[in-house]
Order: structure tokens, then sequence, then C-alpha cells
């Protein structure tokens, strides 16, 4: 079905003019955008290049659609069948045959939101880059440019054909284990797609290569992308051909229902699964395996970074907790009264995470704990679907992290992507100098590899301070003691850089590179980058630490004390821009790194939305260390409204 | 304490400039420190470690006086570094006078004003052994920083001390140099030495993994404990030191962790609530509890410092010497042991029976006595009560480091630790516990069911005060004194 086509002859005469005005045409006889004429060569003319006929006809530049989580677990498929019956796009030209030869035609589509220019701006050859581009034809590889039989007859017949988006467009073996193609894999890319018909006689389809014809195939064991073949390339001086860009682009979005469920992977979870906190919007049923876009996230836990904590129960955002009372606990508990602590992940999944079908909303919350249980455990959800690129952003409201008296509550509110895992399929490009350390969690000495799927880049917001400008970093703490017939040894204030922002958290905004020293601009301690008129301080402690991290300080009552906050990581195929703000038309850069400082991924990732409690040694220079802040004595909760890729 | 800031001179200048094998330092003259604050098995003199120089004392600078009043950053005085001056203060110390354990970093900031751009001031940090022989040196500059031209900006750094390399008889020196030589002022040095003192005591016994896998039970009379809380009362004194509201003030009223106090159901009334009497050395006052004002009320007041009954030469006891549920104060003179008795009518007191040491009634005053148990240490205050039982129970007061109130149960002879009093409800900071010096006297001053908590707090100005004793109370504006009752909640 999707890859027959049919001829209709007759087009009403206003369409034709409509449409050929929204035709790009590329051809070797002739070329030009946005003609309103037919594009003709030697031996046929082509116009009227309409690919989304079946969709939103009222929309002619820009169409929008968004992904259908409905089912999508082997990947996204752009239209789903719930979208348009048979779940195709129907796509038409007209075409005039001036010759007695048969005619070839094929469809191709791109991404172009995100992708790398087809032509390298110094070389002027194709830009190597641009094979990761996400581009593709019929999702049947074998299926090259299809004939087309029409009699010379000075008339315009209309061919109408189908076409779909899906993952692993070029059936790449990587993606192919066990002989099953796992196109979520590489899932469709969000973004604007542009749309590329190309025709060709019998006698000017032998010029042109089979790794172009059919897409699966490589050049010298790269694939070359057919719009850099056709619109730049070899192929653009290829008698008799016509590429035809479309002026119509496709819009993809994501916005997943919050409301459809919570799905609870048993693989994240340490034994048997404790079924009891199970309910109609969270927990294993086939309905939520297969529709939920969504999964209870489970922090990695390190059970061997014990803190001892002191064994105070105290709501620390309610119960109007002071730095004095920070202080006074730091000080007065003695060794034997603390409480050895591993900070936790919950261990009943569903009890701290809700989904909300009525108001499509999830609500996390760090569970209060009680004396004898002292825990500390961090809440989170992740997405089930893996994209490459695209502009995440949340509305959200997670907790407060300050009180009114700027105590921190000992928690990260993060929002950050991580790699979807899986080995090799799932490989960023190969770093080309020294290569990537080889694990996430490994020490300085890890060995170095040319390629990894590690990957993450995060918001995590903190009460930390910037590292810099390194004139004001490390803060000088006065030391403490434990007096307490002298107040003034053990009430300590804060220095000044602390407390000149008392009232802020930071945004920390950072990419785990793995420290891939390929960038041209791969610095280590602070180096400025700018950024539309601002200027950023990217960090790195030494050339083998695998994250770069720019700080912002930013008011917690701002982020976190009104109804939402949006927040939006702008991951790009050579730069990352790190977004805040109250409204989407009121979004601000509040961190920008680009493919000169660090290696930017190229794999598959999904978003989580967490709030965790670190242990502060991960923070140099924090003022509130965890181990002295207290346990939580309430719910501490969280609502994620609205999750839009884009 | 006084310490000298060394200005370097010419002989500065090599100490800085030479390779570190070959710097030599000055032998300086230093105060040694007076004060210090014992942790279990480790001293460490906090105040000697936390060092500040604002460059208002001129005794501060020991050399020529680089001092000047137009632009400072904090005070009247900074330190100047114009026309070409390249060494400013140095604060060198013996490292034993900092700490007996090894010093494995020092800390350091100022505030750096420059006329120019582009100035290289340096924090500098350098250890030299008994031999003159500089063992280390470090530096963190203003160069490549961010310190605009005509604007105060900070210079933070931490440097970690090599320490197989330095002994404590080695010195450290911690100063300034105005490598760049260009014209520069410094205001606000501050230094830290080491890092604050590990917590007292030894580890905890507590399985990490048995609370993680909730297998965690609780040993009887060992931490941790639970937290009890009591709860503030209203007694409508503004939260100052009066016991009554402040518009009735008295002499008598002003309570204060300095004064005596004698509690008992002195009154003869139906509420059988427990009123109390303050026993200052200018005046006297005997207090009751109104729940319907939800006040406390002075009844009673002498303000005869000449009476013969309230004076220092007695110790007061609240006794029912003939068991009519009503208490009557005891009196025995410190002296000579003659003892009295004395009721309260209504309107003064009355002097009802009277002996000598011989004939004094042990009975009346062993009621009183402390008990004795393992969970009990000779230097606790105790405190019986119903506090939220109608067992007996007890609250044990221990201030021989930290404000230590526990709540313990009475079951015979056994005493059961039933958790760590705290507070709630007070004002602001104001937590009993975070006073220098507090007093507690317990009553039925409420509820005659009910023990509550009568608190007072102050702060002691006292250099010395290691909490006994308190020639001159502090009322700090963060941590004003105050009485405040408190109770648990029903």
């Amino acid at each position: 079905m999707m890859e027959s086509s049919y001829i209709k002859k007759t087009i009403p005469a206003l369409a034709l003019i409509f449409s050929a005005v929204l035709v790009l045409l590329f051809t070797s006889c002739d070329s030009g955008f946005e003609t309103p004429s037919p594009l003709s060569c030697r031996d046929f003319s082509i116009r009227s290049f309409r690919p989304l006929l079946n969709w939103q006809s009222d929309s002619v530049v820009l169409k929008t659609i968004t992904l259908d989580y409905n089912n999508a677990h082997g990947g996204f498929v752009i239209p789903s069948v719930r979208q348009i019956k048979n779940g195709v796009f129907a796509f038409e030209f007209e075409l005039k045959n001036n010759s007695s030869e048969d005619l070839y035609y094929k469809i191709y589509y791109q991404n172009e939101t995100y992708k790398f220019r087809e032509v390298d701006s110094l070389t002027k050859k194709e830009n190597p880059l641009a094979e990761e581009n996400f581009y593709g034809s019929w999702e049947n590889t074998n299926t090259l440019f299809k004939k087309i039989s029409i009699a010379n007859d000075q008339s315009f017949h209309t061919i109408s054909d189908v076409f779909r988006i899906s993952g692993n467009p070029r059936n790449e073996a990587r993606y192919i284990q066990n002989n099953e193609n796992n196109r979520w894999q590489r899932n469709p890319r969000v973004g604007n797609y542009s749309f590329l018909l190309v025709v060709a006689t019998a006698k000017s389809l032998k010029n042109i290569p089979d790794y172009i014809q059919n897409i699966a195939q490589k050049n010298k064991e790269h694939f070359v992308n057919p719009y850099f073949y056709f619109l730049n390339g070899e192929g653009k001086n290829l008698g008799n051909i016509v590429a035809a860009l479309s002026g119509t682009e496709l819009k993809v979005s994501a916005r997943p229902d919050l409301g459809t469920g919570i799905y609870i992977d048993e693989a994240r979870f340490d034994g048997e699964v404790d079924k009891s906190a199970f309910c109609a919007t969270c927990g294993q049923d086939s309905n939520l395996y297969l529709n939920a876009p969504i999964q209870q996230f489970i922090n990695y836990v390190d059970v061997s970074t014990k803190m001892d904590n002191i064994p105070v129960i105290a709501d620390i955002l309610k119960d109007n907790y002071s730095k004095m009372d920070y202080n006074w606990n730091r000080s007065f508990y003695s060794k034997e009264e603390l409480i050895p602590t591993i900070l936790q992940t919950s261990k009943r999944p569903c009890a701290t995470v809700y989904s909300d079908p009525k108001e499509k909303k999830i609500i996390i919350k760090n569970p209060k704990t009680s004396f004898g249980e002292w825990k500390k455990e961090s809440v989170g959800i992740i997405t089930r679907h893996g994209l490459t690129y695209g502009k995440y952003r949340v509305k959200v409201k997670l907790t407060e992290l300050l009180n009114k008296n700027n105590v921190w509550n000992g928690l990260t509110n993060a929002i950050w992507l991580i790699t979807q895992g899986g080995g090799e399929w799932n490989f960023r490009r190969n770093c080309n100098k020294d290569g990537y350390m080889a694990s996430y969690w490994g020490g300085a000495n890890d060995k170095r590899i040319p390629a990894v799927d590690y990957s993450e880049i995060d918001f995590e917001i903190l009460k930390t301070p910037p590292y810099c400008p390194n004139n004001i970093f490390p803060p000088v703490f006065k030391n403490t003691g434990d007096n307490p017939k002298n107040n003034k040894s053990w009430n300590v204030p804060f220095p000044e850089e602390i407390t000149s922002t008392d009232g802020c958290v930071t945004v920390a905004c950072t990419n785990w590179d793995m420290a891939c020293h390929e960038p041209k601009n791969f610095g280590i301690g602070c180096n400025s980058i700018a950024y539309q008129n601002q200027t950023f301080e990217a960090h790195r402690w030494d050339q083998n630490y695998r994250a770069l991290t720019e700080k912002k300080e930013e008011n917690d009552d701002e982020l976190f004390g009104g109804e939402y906050y949006y927040f939006e990581i702008d991951w790009r195929p050579s730069e990352i821009i790190w977004r805040i703000g109250a409204s989407p038309d009121k979004m601000r850069a509040v961190g920008y790194m680009n493919d000169q400082v660090t290696s930017i991924p190229n794999n598959q990732m999904l978003l989580i939305i967490t709030q965790e409690y670190h242990n502060t040694k991960w923070w140099p220079g924090a003022p509130y260390s965890q181990d002295n802040l207290p346990f939580p004595l309430n719910d501490i909760p969280g609502e994620i409204y609205e999750l839009t890729i884009e | 304490m006084v310490y000298v800031l060394l200005i370097l001179s010419g002989f500065g200048a090599a100490f800085f400039l030479l390779p570190n094998k070959h710097r030599t330092s000055p032998q300086p003259s230093i105060k040694a420190s007076t004060q210090t604050t014992s942790t279990d098995g480790t001293t460490l003199r906090i105040e000697e470690t936390n060092l500040f120089f604002d460059f208002e004392n001129a005794e501060e600078l020991s050399n020529s006086d680089p001092r000047e009043n137009k632009i400072v950053h904090s005070g009247k005085y900074a330190c100047d570094f114009s026309g070409g001056k390249e060494y400013g203060p140095s604060v060198v110390k013996k490292i034993r006078e900092i700490s007996s354990d090894s010093l494995k970093k020092i800390c350091m900031s100022i505030w750096v004003y420059p006329l120019t751009e582009a100035p290289n001031t340096v924090l500098t940090v350098s250890v030299v052994n008994s031999k003159n022989e500089t063992v280390f040196w470090d530096g963190k500059s203003t160069e490549n920083g961010s310190f605009p031209k005509n604007k105060w900006s900070k210079l933070n750094a931490c440097f970690l001390l090599p320490i197989d390399k330095i002994s404590p008889d080695d010195f450290i020196s911690a100063g300034i140099w105005n490598r760049g030589k260009t014209a520069v002022f410094i205001d606000d040095l501050e230094i830290v030495y080491g890092e604050s003192p590990e917590r007292r005591g030894t580890s905890s016994t507590i399985d990490a993994v048995a609370i993680y896998e909730k297998r965690f039970v609780a040993e009887k009379n060992k931490p941790p404990f639970p937290v009890i809380y009591f709860e503030k009362q209203e007694i409508g004194n503004e939260n100052t030191v009066s016991i009554t509201p402040p518009s009735k003030q008295a002499v008598s009223n002003n309570f204060s962790p300095c004064d005596e106090f004698l509690v008992g159901d002195f009154i003869s009334d139906k509420n059988k609530l427990e009123e109390i009497i303050c026993i200052k050395k200018q005046a006297q006052g005997l207090f009751y509890y109104t729940p319907d004002k939800k006040q406390f009320e002075r009844i009673w007041e002498n303000t005869n410092p000449a009476d013969s009954i309230w004076n220092k030469n007695n110790t007061y006891y609240a006794v029912d010497y003939n068991n009519d549920g009503k208490q009557e104060v005891l009196l025995v003179n410190k002296g000579n042991g003659d003892w009295g008795i004395i009721e309260f009518n209504g309107q003064k007191w009355q002097i009802i029976k009277g002996g000598t040491q011989e004939n004094l009634n042990k009975k009346w005053i062993e009621k009183t006595a402390a008990p004795s148990a393992p969970v009990i240490n000779s230097s606790d205050l105790l405190f019986a009560g119903n506090y939220c039982s109608t067992n007996k129970q007890w609250l044990k007061l221990n201030q021989d480091w930290k404000f230590d109130l526990k709540l313990l149960e009475q079951d015979k002879n056994d005493f059961t630790i039933l958790g760590n009093i705290d507070f709630k409800g007070y004002p602001a900071d104001h937590n009993p516990k975070y006073y220098e010096l507090v007093e507690i006297i317990s009553g039925k001053f409420m509820n005659k069911n009910r023990t509550s908590l009568l608190v007072l707090m102050a702060n002691c100005k006292d250099a010395s005060f290691i909490g006994i004793t308190c020639t001159e109370l502090e009322n700090l504006s963060f941590l004003p004194n105050s009485t405040q009752l408190y109770s648990i909640p029903e």
C-alpha cells in the first residue's frame, strides 16, 4: 500500500497554480525556488508537488503534527493510523512526458531543524556529518525509484503515492538485532521536515549511484545524504533529472499526555516488586505498557556513599528552620547520635509518583520519614521513548529549595536528558582525539575508548556557589566550634560571597561529554563562551573530567515559588542552550555550549525530572552539607504539567 | 588578642622571588594565643583559626603605616598599595599555635580595589622550617580574574598544605604581594587555618543497612532518641525577661538565670496550681499563673533588702510539713543550721514554726532528693514531674557540653530515656538551647496534672564564661534574653 502509486490525469486549474507556488525545484535543466511554472527537462516536465495531501488541507507552508505515543513502543510513525487512515501521507505531483521513455521518481524527506548543513562551508564539499541527518524515503529501502509509464500526450498526468516517516529509515544494521528492525532505536526527530521529489528518465537513472537510489547503502563506509547529492552534489549536474523541494514543511512535535499513566519497569527495582501502590494510572498493565509515555525513575544509588546524618526530622520549608538551627545541629550532635544514611530511592513503585488523568499532570513527592526509618528518598520520572535532539520544554512546579530564612532543604531539582543506553546501537559519534572516558562513574584513570553510549545533559538546581569567576571560589568559610557557652563559636555566619545571593539557588547546566578532547576549544578551569550578547562561564575540573558545567544563580522564589515555571533544554546538533522563563515566550538563556568547547551528544536520550538528594561532596563550596540537614518531616511534592519536545 | 602584621620590606622581596628551596622567612615575634576551646582528644583553637583584619587598628600593623581612609571596603581604613608598593601585610604564626594536629589547609580572602586595569595582587602562603628553609609556597593572583577598575572585588584562595613536609614548629606566613606594583587598595583580610574540628565522640554503632532494610530496632537508653517537643505557651510577656506582661514592671518580675527560684503550691486555693517565688538580691516576688488571662501575676513582693527571711544567708525549700496538700517554705540558715517554716497567708509570709539544726526534720528535705541510676550522671540536673504522662517522669538536664535535656520515665528503680527534648513555637531563633545561660524551672503552673517548664534564657558577656557564673549578661539583638513557658500539649 505504502509504495504503490497511481496516475490521475486531471487536476483543477486553481489547485495547480496554487501548488506550483509551493514547489522549490532543482533540476539539471532548470532550477529555481517557488517557480510557478513547471520544471522541465528535455524529456519531461513536473509541477505541483504536494507532499502532505491528506493532512491539514487548510495549511499550506507549514503543517504540524504531534507524535502519537499510543502503542509507540516499537518506534514513532508519522502519521500514525490514529492520525490518518492507513497511517500514511499521500503525495502528488503532475508529470508530462515529452518522450516515449518510462520515467522514474522517488520521494525523500529530511529533518531540517536538527541537521548538519549538507555542504561544508569551508571545503564546499559534502559535510561528513550530514550523513547523521535524519532523512529517509519509503520504508522499504529496496524500493528504489518507482517506474511511471505515461504517454507522450503533451498533457500533465497526476501521480499519486504515499509514504510515512518512521525510525531507522536507512534500515541500518546497527539498529537490527535478532532479525528485528528496532526502529525505535533511531526514532524520527522532532522539528521541521522537508520533502524532496526526484524524477528521472530510465537513462538518467542509471547515472544515479546505487547508494542514492537505495539509502540503506553506503559509499566508502559512509552514507551519502541524497539532499546533498541532488541539491549540491553530482546529482545536481546530471541531465534529465528534476529534484523538486517542496515549499511545504511538516513540523513534528511531541506533547505526551502526562495523564495517560506511569509505567513501572521492574528492571529498575531491586528484587521482587512491591505492587501494593499500583493503581489504574500507575503500574504494569498492558495498557500502561503500550501507551504510557512516562515511567518511574529510580536514581542510581551508590551504597558506598554513606553519610552520617544528624538525627533530626524537620520540615525545613514549613517549620521556620533557620541558619541558627542549621548551625546548632551541625555542631552539637556527637558521632554516636548520627544516623548512618544511604540516600534512597523508592522500594514501592507508584507510592511516590502519580499520574492525574483529569488534569493531565504528574505529581511526584519525596516521602516524609519518621524515627527509625530516617530516609532521604529521591523521586522522579523518565520518558520511555528516546529521541535525538529537540527543544525539551517542561512546565513544572517543583519544590521550593529554600525556605523563608533561605535555608536549603537539601534537594536538587533536576530536569535532564540521559542516554537511552543500549550499548553499540546507541553509541555517540566517535571521539577522534584521545577517545571518551570509558565509563560514567570511573575515575580519572579510566581507560579511553573511541565510542560510548553514555550521554547526559542536565539542569541541576540546588544551593551551591558558582565555580566561576574563580576569584571568589572556593568560598572561605570560617571554622566552627562546639562551645555552647559562646554562641559565636558555633553560630558562624556564611561568607559574603554566599550571603550576597542568599535567596538564590544555582542553576547548573551540564553536558557530559565524557572528556572527549576533540572540540577545538576544549578547556579546563573557567572559560568564557558568548551567546546572544551574553557571556557564560564554562567550568571543567581537569582534562579527564567528564562534564562541562555552567552555573547561574537565580531567585528560588521565582523559579519554584510561583504556580509554575518553564525549563528548556534546546539540544541541537552543534550546540546546547539551556533556558528558563515564566512562559514560553519569555524564556531566557542561562547556559550555552557548542561543539567548539564540548562534544555534543548525537545518540538517543530520554528526559528525566527528579527531586533528588545529593551528597554535597559532589558540589564543592556548597554552604549546606547534606549530612547536616534534617530528614523530611513531610512529603515534598513537585508537579509536572507539560512536556513539549519540538 | 593582637596579631602582628608584618610589612615585608626589601627582605620580603627576596623572600617571595627566590625559588622555593632558597626562600627564607624572618623569625617574627608573635603573641601567643590566649584562649582555647577543647574538644575530645583534639585541641583546636577556633578563635585562633579564624582571623580577620580590617586595618582599623593601627596596632595591627607592625611597620610603616600603609593605611588610608578614602577608599575603604569596611570601616574607616584600608591598606594602601599605591605608589608602586609591592609588599603588604603578612601574618606569621607557628603552626603549633594554630593546631596540635597537622595543618592541612589554609584559606584566605581580601577585598581589592584597583585604580588601574589588570591588577596583579597575590594572596600568598609559605611555610618555613626551623632551618629557615621554605618548604612550601603558593599564591593566587588577581591576574586574569574579574577585578574591574575602581570597584571592590573579592579574592579568595585556599591552599592545601603538604602535611608530610611541614612540622608543628614551622612558621606559616599568609600575606599579600602586590606583584604588579599597580595602585590598589586592600581591605578586610581574612585567614582561616585548617578546618572545623570533627564532631565529638566515636562513630555511631547503628547499621546503615539495617535502616535501609527497615530492620532497625532502637536499643534502650542508647542514641539516637526520638525528639519530644515542648511547645511555647503564651504568657503575654512579649517574650521579654519579665514573667508578667511588661506593663506590670517591677524589680522581681524580671527573671534571670542568675536568680533563685522556689516552686510550690503556696496559696490556699482550689486550683492546686503551683506558684513560683523569685528570690533576687534586691527583691522577692510570688507569682501565679491565671488560666483565664493566660498570664502570670504577682501576688506579693518584698523590696526590703534588710529583710531577715529573704536573704543570701538562707537556703530555701518548698515543703509540706503538715501534709495538708499546701506547701510552705522551709528556710535553713546556711551558717548555723537554724531553720524556720513560713507560710503565705494571702498577703504576707508568716513564720509558723522554727528550730535549730538538731531538730530539723530531714524528711522534709529528702523528699526532693534526686534518684540514682546508670543513666543519671552526677552533673545532671533532674526535674520531677508529669510532663506527658501520669506516671512519674523526670527531665534530665546535662550541660557538661551542650544543652542536653532528656525525658525519663521511672519504673520502680529503672529509668527509660523516652527522648531528647526540643522546643517549638518560640519566636525567631529563640530556642532555649541556643542560649549560653539557661535556667529551667519546672512546675504545675498551668495544669495541676501537667508539669510545665519556665525557661529563663540569657547570654553572657564575660569573655571567660564557661557556664557556671556570669558577671554580666548580654542582650543580643538576634537572641534576646527572655523568659518563656513551655509544656507538652495533651
